[in-house]
Parts: C-alpha cells; structure tokens; sequence
C-alpha cells in the first residue's frame, strides 16, 4: 500500500516537473546559456557588461509591448520595421527645423498612424484571420519602408548633422538619472502605463476578449472593430516610441535602422509566454521574453558566435517557442 | 439594399456587378492588360522580341518558386520560406562545387530543399502549426544560415559548365525558359491529372469533406510541403547558376512576392481554388511589372513603393473578396 | 432472416453523461424503402453514424449483420466496402469542384495515381443520366442549385455501387419540385435493387415513399412496421409515437404569465447570406408579453436561431422590419444595440458563441456587461456599484458580483479563477446564463438552452427561468426538444420554413397540432 502512495508521489512529482520543462522550455535553455556563459566567459558579471544590457532595453522592449497588444489582441504587425525607418529618418531631420519636442511629437503621431493604416487595410478588407493581416502588414511595411528611402533619399543622418540642440535626445539615448539610465526611466513609465491600461480599463479586457473569441465577444455587445484599431495604433505609436529611442541611442538614423525588429519582437512576445492564438497574454510576460531574448544576444556575443549564427538561432528558436505553443493549446 | 454587417454586397446582374467579378476573378489578366495598354505609349522599346525574352527569363526562377508554393497554397496552407531556401540552396551549390562533382553538387542542393520542404510540412500539417509563421521563421532561419555560409559576401562560381545552366541557350531559346516550360508542364499535369492534385484541391476546398472521402489528408498536405520545398532548391541552384554567385541577398521580399503573384493569379489564400497556369500569369504581372517600371524610368526607391502598394492592393483585394463569402457569425 | 439486406440487433452507445442508443433492433428488408423518423435527440442520427462506420467497432455495443455476416467497420470506407453509403444533411461536396469531380472525390477512376479523366467523364454522365440531371458534368458544384447538388449526392454514393442508401434529411433544404423530383429516383432505384433508408421529419414524403416505417423515441425503438400492418400506418399514429407521453415530473409548475407587450416585431425579412434574393425569415410579425415564456418550436433549419439572431443584431443588414421595444421604435444593427435594449442571446453553440473558452469564469460572465455598467448611472440594486468607471474596471466588485452569481446558479467549481474550459457542459452552460441575466436584460432569448446537459442541470436551468418571468422579465426559448416547450412555454409559436405557422396554447392545444404546425402541414391556429 505504502509502496503505491510512494510510487504515485514520485509520479506526480515527475509529471508536474515534465509540464514545468514543456511550459517553460524555452526559459530553462536560456537560464542554461546564462549559466554557462557565465563560467565560460567571466565577462558576463562584469558591470559594464550589466549596464549594456539594460541600455539595450530601449528599442525592442517599446516596439515588443506594443506587438504584445497586437498579439493578444488575435493578430499581428510586420510592420514594425517599416515604421521604425520612417519614424526614424523624419523624426531626426525634423529636429533642426521645428525643435526638439515637436520633432518628438511628431514622430509619435507618425508611429501612431501608420499604426491606424495597418488597421484600416485590414478593416476595410474584412480580413479577419492573423494569416490575413500578416500578409497585409508585410506588404505595409515595404511601403513603410520604401517612403523612407524616399523621404532620406537613402541618406543616413546623423546627430552631428543637426546644429540646434539636440540635448532631449542625446539624454534619451546615454544619459541618467541617477542610478538608472534615463531610457530605463522611459521604459518603466510605459510599462505601468501600459499595465494598466492591459489588466485594469474596459478597453484592455475587450481586447483579450477579442482575441479569445471574436464571435462570442461581439455576440456579447464588444466592440471588435474599435478593439483591433486600438490594438494596431497602439503598436504604431509604441514603434514609434521605440525608434525614438534606437536613433538617440545610436545617434543616427538610415531608412533601413529597423530591420529585423518584427521577428525579434514577435519572438520576444512568445518566448515571454503570450500565445499567438490570442487571448491570454501580459505585458510583464513580454518584459521577461525581451530580457531573454537581450541576454541571449548578449551570451552568444560573448561566446564569439557570428551574427549569422546568431540570426539562425533565433528563427530555431522562435519556430520551437511556436511548435511547444501550439502543442500546449492542444 | 442587403447588405452584411461589414461590407458591401453585389447583388444583381447589373454591369457594375459583371465588370467587378470578372476584375476580380481575372486580376492577373486585367493587370497586364493594363501594363500593355501604358507601354504602348512608352518611347522605349518595350514591344521587342529581346525584351519580351528577356522579361521571360528573369521571372522564370519566380516562376518555378511559384509552382511549388501553389501547391501549398491550394490546399490551404502557404509557404514564406522559399526566399531562405532559394539562397542557400544557391550558395550549396556552388560551394559544395569544392568537395564534389558538380552533378551532385546540384542534386544536393535541390535535396536540400526537400529536406527543408519536409520538415516544413511535419511542423504545420502533422503538428498543426500555423504555417505562415512557421515558414516565416525557417525563412528567417535559412536566410541566417546564408549569411553565415558567405559571411556576407557573395561566393563566385568557378565552374564555367555551371554557369552554363543559367545562362546558356539552345538555338536561341534560353535554358532557364525550357526548364520552367518543363517544370510549368510537370506541375500542370501533377495538379490536373493525378489523383494528387485533386486530392489538394479538396483539402484546401474543404478539409472535413476530404478527410470524410477517405483522403489520406495529412500526407497529401504534407507532400505539397516537401514539393515546395523542392522547387525552391532548384530555383536556387538555378538563380546561382545564372548570376554566377551564390549570395545571401535575394532572399528578402521573394517569399513575398512570389506568394502576392500566386494570389493574383487567381489562387486565393483560402484555397481550394486556382491553379498553375494561372499562378504562372500572376507572377508574369509583377515580372512585367520590374520590367515596365524600369523602362518607364522610375526611379528605383519609386519602384520599391509601387511594388508595395501593389502587393497591399492585391492581399487586400483577396481579403475583400473573401468577405464576400464569409459572413461574420 | 435471409430477406433482411440488414439488421442492427441490440445497438447501444453511450456519450458521456447520455444513453443516445438503448438496445436498438433496426432490420431492413432488401429492397425496401424503410423511413426512420422521430424528434431530434430521438437516436436517428447516432445510429445511422453507427451504421456507416462513423462511429466504430468497439464504440457501441450490439451487432451489425449485413446480408447475413455480422460486421466490423472501422472506418467509413469499410462500410462503403460493404455498400453502405451515407448522404448527410449538410452536403458533402467540395464547392468550388466540378460535378465529376465531386461525384469521383476520394475515389477517383485512377490507375497508380493518374486520373483517367476521359473515363471520369464518361461515367459521371452515366450516374447523372441514373439521377436524372442534365448538367454539364464540368460545372462546378457551387453554381448549381441545392436541388440539384443533392441529386450530384446520390450520384456520388451510386458510383460507390451503394446497395443501402441512407439519406438524411434529403428535402430539407429542397423546394417541391426538386422533393417531388428525388422522391421518383428513389423510386427508380428501388426498381433497381438499391435499399434505401429515408431519415425525415417531413411526413406526407414518409407516407408517400415508405413501405416501412421505424420510430425511434429516446434511443428506443417505439414501433418498426410495414405501412400495411397494424391497421395501416398514418401521420398522426407517427407523431404520437414520437411525441409520447410528455408529461412527468421533470417541469416545474408553469408561472402563470402575462403583462403587457414588451416587445412587438413587425413584417420582419431575413435574406440569406450568399443566395442574396433568397428569404429565410419571410414577413414574421409576433409580440411578446412580460412575463411571458414564448416558445419557438419547429425543425433545425426552418430559420427560429436566424429570426431571433437576425433580430439581436448578428447579421447586420441583412435584415428589415419592424421592432418595437417597450413601445419604442428601435433600429438594430448590432449585438451592443441589441444590449443595450435589453435583449439578451443566449447562442445555441455556447462554445463557439458564448463563452471565451481560455478565459476564467469572472471575466465570461463579465464579459457583457462591461460596457453598459461605464454608462453613468449604470449601478443598479442588483450590482452594486458600477463595475467600471472612466473606462477603467472595478476588479473588486467584478469579484463580488460574479461570487453571487456563482452561488445563485450554483455553478460547481473550485473558483472563479478557473478556465471555463475545464468545466462541464451544464455548467458551462450556467456560466453563459450568468453572463446574461448579468446584464438584466428586459428580454431573454434561449437558444437550445438544456441541449447537451444533464437532467439535474436541466431541472436548474428551468428552475431559474421560471424565477426570471415572475421577477417581471420575458423569455423566449427555442427548443427542439418539443416536451421541453410545451412545459415551460405559456404561448408557442410554430416555425417552418421561415414562417410563422401558428400560435398555440400548450394548455389548450393538444400536441398533435402543434407538431404538425411545426411540421408545415395543414391547421394551426392563428
């Protein structure tokens, strides 16, 4: 009898460890590769190695909150990249001529409403599936990208280039307040905003809703059509944020400054927990999948492995994050 | 008038009902038209039987990448890592030129597309993965491991007889325009004529009935995957063949594009309905397209945008067209 | 017995929580046109499902004996192997296919994988020719007619060399003459040897087509007989083998009702979604009354769920008319008008159109209400104060609010936390029902509200209705299960084919004609 309750212990024990490994798979290789950096390479712990890090929270952190909204909102944005090269190619030229905030507002505005495009080609197409807005996104964002290039005529600028003061700016991207970078600063007002507007407003909770169900939440008296415009301006405006911050931190900005962001964004979003299906997700989940990602950028440089290398383990790894996803609904 | 609760309805047989289902039946057909129509006003010499072969040439690597996403299109699924696979399958081919003969070198590489095809298919049919995110991200993987296999720079043939593939021709017809014409005919009559083809048809027309006619679904969807993959191996091989260089480069909006061509010609992301020949027109219209827009002179960061609205026009176009259909609870 | 082509001895299956099949005996004759008719739930479906293989060897008890061997079908092709061919309600062709290839789908004239289109060709003209279709064997299955794809059908199972032939529902969606039509080849084919077995509810076609007749009532078999014995076999013997005795102690007493006009529909038309000139809902006019229980009654697809989903707003403007709510004009368009009106809808699929299902029990049942509570003023007595304010949520009184709603519906669960998904159907079904009555709707409409739950839970739900109507609100219940309606419903009116039939009296009608009115045939008040 003992020996039955002794051998059901032990079988919920591995059981419940075997769910832990298949939920938090993607986590437990990562903390592994922190690990093993860590002793391979001593580098690691050092403290500037540290602030590095959190200095590169900026750009893929903003754009990632907003791809969480999209996300759990039932769809998806391939167009954060576009956004990026053209927010950022205007933004910076128009820091001379109309001054340092309404060049910042503007590039805001602009985020904001490439976003509402997104959403108006997929409201006005009826396209309703994420397969749908991700072709429509990707094609949005060669547009994106291609008024860049026309927009800078293919120039990159830089911050030298701009006589009037560019102080905002020079701050966003290096400077502190007090222990904290100021980017860090910008980073945790947004979360808390986002936060908020994600767990505790009508509008926060109709999105998962949406995503969740979309018949079942409009048979309900929810207003999808406002939901998914909100979910794509707010990830336009977010992107926007985010290539504010990527040009001052790198103090330039060339028409082709965001590629690769989406996949790195969407990455981020999965590997942090949020699933693609929609419906269930968190901003705070998004936080820890970008750390993840960050970190793991950070220990495969410090590992000596190659860019290349780099970009093939992401896709490895965004295709595995995908596959244990969707195995989980299942 | 009825209407549905997000869009508009056509209803009658009115003109304006006539004219709208056959633009957009006949999208691919329409554009080109319209294309002919601007060229015939245009000083260069676009009506000439070199430019015409020529425009035939370049689209022919999109071309037979088409063939292959078809298939995966037509039974409801798609294929966006063909970009990634068309590079390194290129570069494979000409670097493996170094260890083997160049028979084999080829042969590996169109394998290495069927592999890459296969595992494709075990993640979005048998694991029931979304495929358009699962091919994306094995784009965005093999275009990676390009990079890597180049480190960014473009790898020259040293094979003057590969080179050959590409660029050669046979009593003036080029080689590239006989092996599409061959992989055009293959694929044709595998969609036509065997119970294969059908069998894709009815997947991407409506799995449930399929899988209750006692169609082996799950294989059927699975082979179109591995073909697919296929196809892009040999383009690869080819495109190197033709530039001479294996190179990470290409591999960018091609996924994209062929996809959009494949929509145009009047295969829609539902599935179930289109076919090669008419894939093949669509992908004539963006070929034409390149070349139109070149000959009209515009100027290139123009290009690139006209080419991003035409792909949003066209999805967005599909989409709409599907709403017709599809009504909202 | 050697003149039966096949019997089905002693069929039971169980689904979880339901008997659907208890020791079944169904024997056909060779040759025969055998019809199998009774309410829908009765066991029509699961059996013929049985039959064909659907469900297979090892999921029902019993034996299946055809021409003299018992059989094990494992899959639907081992019963096609045996030349049993099935042709559902909901039609099995792929759409944008030809009619050849439609009609070879899964079988194709092929050899090693290479179809021989010629020979296709050739023999689908054939089947066409043996249907009586004259169509371009090359048309595609979506432009032609209903009519006509059902007879491409019948086709289909005639080129798997059917020897039975179950058709379910084969009129359905058919106008007179394409029935009329049908009805001469399955004729024909039994001139020809083939068995068929004709599932309806339609039963002057029964009576017209039959040479036997088999009742079916709660997964028994109530009568098995030839037209002839027993005196002859009619329409009403049918239906009261049916219907049964509806009366036992599983109703609670019946409110008594009524007020004064809540709602008021006039000259109400629905048009179907793709077939754009077709009506499904044709010039309905009816009232509800407070406290009033309003039955709907008739057969799946006579269009009850499109009237009263067309009605809260689901299909937009596909829909014209007139609605009046408590004496004022109202225009809706979409489900938030709908609420806001007091117009509650409970979906027949509360899975696919009621709850989230990934979500927890707290934010399903806030799921409505959310919108309505922002409104100023929007607290009442029942809730408290609002839930939102400014847009923004009040978790703490959601939690509150859902608790009550908890323990007043008695939904089982550990708390409210957990995901909807992992409950039963019946209380699935309760946390839909809160979701509702959360938003103290004037109006609630009931779609199939018991299907699928259990008798206790059942018990519940009606317990809980009759609470709603004394408490001052209306209900309308659409039900397919007739004793359902006839218990709970003060008035029912009788649906068919987009029509309003009849307006009956539980009490004072016997049930008879309020079938028949549900049925489409003659009487019915009204």
């Amino acid at each position: 009898m003992a020996e039955i309750a002794m051998h059901m212990g032990r079988n919920r024990v591995a059981r419940a460890a075997q769910a832990f490994f298949r939920d938090y798979l993607v986590l437990v290789m990562i903390a592994a590769l922190v690990t093993i950096t860590a002793i391979v390479e001593p580098k690691f712990l050092n403290p500037r190695n540290l602030t590095n890090i959190m200095r590169q929270f900026g750009p893929l952190m903003m754009v990632s909150l907003g791809m969480t909204f999209v996300i759990i909102g039932g769809f998806i944005d391939l167009s954060v990249a576009g956004i990026i090269n053209l927010v950022a190619v205007v933004t910076i030229s128009l820091i001379g001529p109309l001054g340092q905030i309404p060049a910042l507002l503007t590039g805001m505005v602009i985020g904001a409403a490439c976003g509402a495009l997104n959403a108006a080609a997929i409201l006005t197409s009826g396209a309703l599936t994420q397969a749908e807005a991700l072709f429509l996104t990707f094609g949005m964002s060669t547009v994106f990208s291609a008024l860049a290039l026309l927009y800078s005529g293919g120039m990159t600028m830089h911050f030298w280039d701009i006589k009037t003061s560019k102080s905002m700016f020079e701050s966003i991207g290096a400077g502190s307040v007090g222990p904290f970078s100021v980017s860090f600063v910008i980073f945790l007002v947004v979360l808390l905003l986002l936060w908020i507007f994600q767990t505790k407003t009508t509008e926060g909770r109709a999105i998962s809703l949406t995503g969740g169900n979309k018949t079942a939440a409009r048979l309900s008296g929810i207003r999808i059509l406002r939901s998914i415009f909100v979910i794509y301006v707010v990830c336009g405006l977010m992107t926007g944020v985010g290539a504010i911050v990527l040009f001052s931190r790198i103090t330039t900005a060339a028409p082709v400054i965001g590629a690769g962001y989406e996949t790195n964004a969407i990455l981020s979003v999965v590997v942090g927990g949020t699933t693609l299906k929609g419906g269930k997700g968190s901003v705070l989940r998004t936080v820890m999948g970008v750390l993840l990602v960050i970190l793991m950028s950070n220990c495969l440089d410090l590992l000596g492995v190659s860019t290349y290398l780099q970009v093939v383990t992401k896709g490895a790894i965004l295709i595995l994050a995908i596959w244990l996803d969707n195995r989980k609904q299942v | 008038m009825a209407g549905n609760a997000i869009g508009v309805r056509v209803t009658g047989n009115g003109v304006g009902a006539r004219v709208y289902t056959f633009v957009m039946r006949q999208k691919a057909f329409v554009a080109i038209i319209v294309m002919l129509a601007v060229m015939l006003f245009s000083p260069r010499h676009f009506y000439t039987a070199y430019n015409l072969l020529d425009m035939l040439n370049s689209t022919s690597i999109l071309l037979i990448l088409s063939f292959g996403v078809t298939l995966t299109i037509i039974a409801g699924g798609c294929d966006l890592s063909i970009g990634g696979i068309l590079v390194v399958s290129g570069i494979l081919s000409i670097k493996l030129q170094d260890v083997m003969p160049m028979e084999l070198a080829i042969a590996a590489a169109v394998i290495f597309g069927v592999v890459v095809g296969f595992v494709n298919g075990f993640l979005s049919v048998h694991q029931k993965t979304e495929p358009f995110i699962i091919t994306l991200g094995m784009g965005l993987l093999l275009t990676g491991v390009a990079q890597q296999l180049t480190d960014a720079h473009p790898v020259p043939a040293k094979n003057p007889a590969f080179m050959m593939i590409g660029n050669g021709d046979f009593h003036g017809v080029p080689n590239l325009v006989m092996i599409t014409v061959v992989c055009f005919a293959l694929a044709f009559w595998l969609m036509r004529y065997t119970q294969f083809g059908r069998n894709l048809y009815a997947i991407g027309g409506d799995y449930e009935v399929a899988r209750y006619s006692g169609i082996p679904v799950i294989r059927t969807k699975w082979i179109a995957f591995v073909i697919s993959g296929g196809a892009a191996g040999l383009a690869g091989m080819l495109l190197s063949s033709k530039l001479n260089t294996g190179s990470s480069i290409y591999g960018d909006l091609t996924a994209l594009v062929v996809n959009c061509g494949v929509v145009v010609g009047g295969t829609s992301f539902a599935g179930g309905i289109g076919g090669i020949p008419q894939s093949g027109l669509g992908l004539l219209v963006f070929g034409m397209l390149d070349n139109v827009m070149n000959m009209l002179a515009i100027r290139s960061y123009y290009q690139v945008l006209l080419k991003g609205l035409v792909i949003v026009a066209i999805i967005w176009l599909d989409c709409f067209a599907q709403k017709r259909r599809r009504e909202f609870v | 017995m050697s003149d039966h082509i096949f019997e089905m001895e002693n069929i039971s299956k169980d689904f979880p929580g339901v008997r659907a099949l208890d020791s079944v005996n169904f024997r056909v004759k060779k040759g025969e046109i055998h019809a199998l008719v009774g309410e829908n739930g009765a066991g029509k479906s699961t059996l013929m499902k049985v039959l064909s293989g659907l469900y297979p060897y090892g999921s029902y008890s019993g034996r299946i004996i055809i021409n003299g061997t018992e059989r094990h079908f494992h899959t639907i092709k081992d019963s096609e192997r045996a030349g049993v061919v099935v042709i559902y309600q909901e039609l099995a062709l792929v759409k944008q296919l030809s009619i050849t290839e439609n009609i070879f789908l899964g079988s194709e004239i092929a050899r090693n994988g290479v179809i021989n289109w010629d020979l296709a060709l050739v023999e689908a003209r054939k089947w066409l020719q043996e249907v009586g279709l004259t169509v371009d064997p090359m048309e595609k299955v979506v432009n032609i007619g209903v009519g006509k794809q059902q007879l491409v059908e019948i086709a289909k199972a005639l080129a798997k060399n059917a020897e039975i032939l179950i058709l379910d529902e084969p009129t359905a969606a058919l106008n007179e003459e394409d029935s009329r039509h049908l009805l001469n080849i399955l004729r024909q084919l039994k001139a020809k040897g083939v068995t068929c077995i004709y599932i309806s509810h339609k039963l002057e076609e029964v009576m017209s087509i039959a040479d036997s007749v088999t009742v079916l009532r709660d997964g028994q078999t109530v009568r098995s007989q030839t037209m002839a014995e027993n005196g002859g076999m009619t329409e009403a013997k049918m239906i009261s083998l049916m219907v049964g005795r509806t009366l036992e102690q599983r109703y609670p007493r019946k409110p008594h009702q009524s007020g004064e006009v809540v709602m008021e529909v006039r000259n109400w038309t629905v048009w179907h979604p793709e077939l754009v000139e077709k009506e499904v809902i044709k010039d309905v006019s009816f009232q509800i009354r407070k406290g009033e229980i309003l039955g709907i009654a008739g057969l799946m697809g006579a269009g009850r769920t499109e009237l009263f989903m067309s009605l809260f707003g689901a299909y937009g403007s596909r829909s014209q008319g007139e609605v009046t709510i408590h004496g004022r004009k109202v225009d809706i368009r979409e489900p938030r008008h709908a609420i806001q009106n007091g117009l509650s809808y409970l979906s027949e699929d509360r899975k696919g159109n009621g709850l989230v299902l990934g979500m927890d029990i707290l934010s399903n049942i806030t799921l409505a209400s959310l919108r309505k509570l922002a409104s100023p003023g929007g607290g009442t007595a029942e809730t408290g104060p609002q839930l939102t304010r400014a847009g923004v949520i009040n978790i703490l009184q959601e939690v509150v609010v859902t608790n009550r709603y908890v323990q007043r519906l008695a939904i089982k669960t550990p708390s409210i936390e957990q995901k909807v998904n992992n409950l039963s159907g019946g209380n699935q079904q309760k946390v839909v029902l809160a979701k509702w009555l959360l938003t103290q709707p004037a109006i609630l409409i009931l779609d199939e509200p018991t299907r699928g739950i259990d008798v206790g839970a059942k018990y519940e739900i009606y317990l809980l209705m009759k609470r709603i109507v004394e408490a001052g609100g209306s209900i309308i219940l659409i039900s397919s299960e007739l004793p359902e309606v006839l218990n709970m419903a003060n008035r029912v009116l009788t649906i068919f084919e987009g029509r309003v039939t009849g307006e009956f009296y539980p009490e004072k009608t016997p049930v008879d004609e309020i079938m028949k009115a549900a049925l489409g045939l003659e009487g019915g008040a009204a």
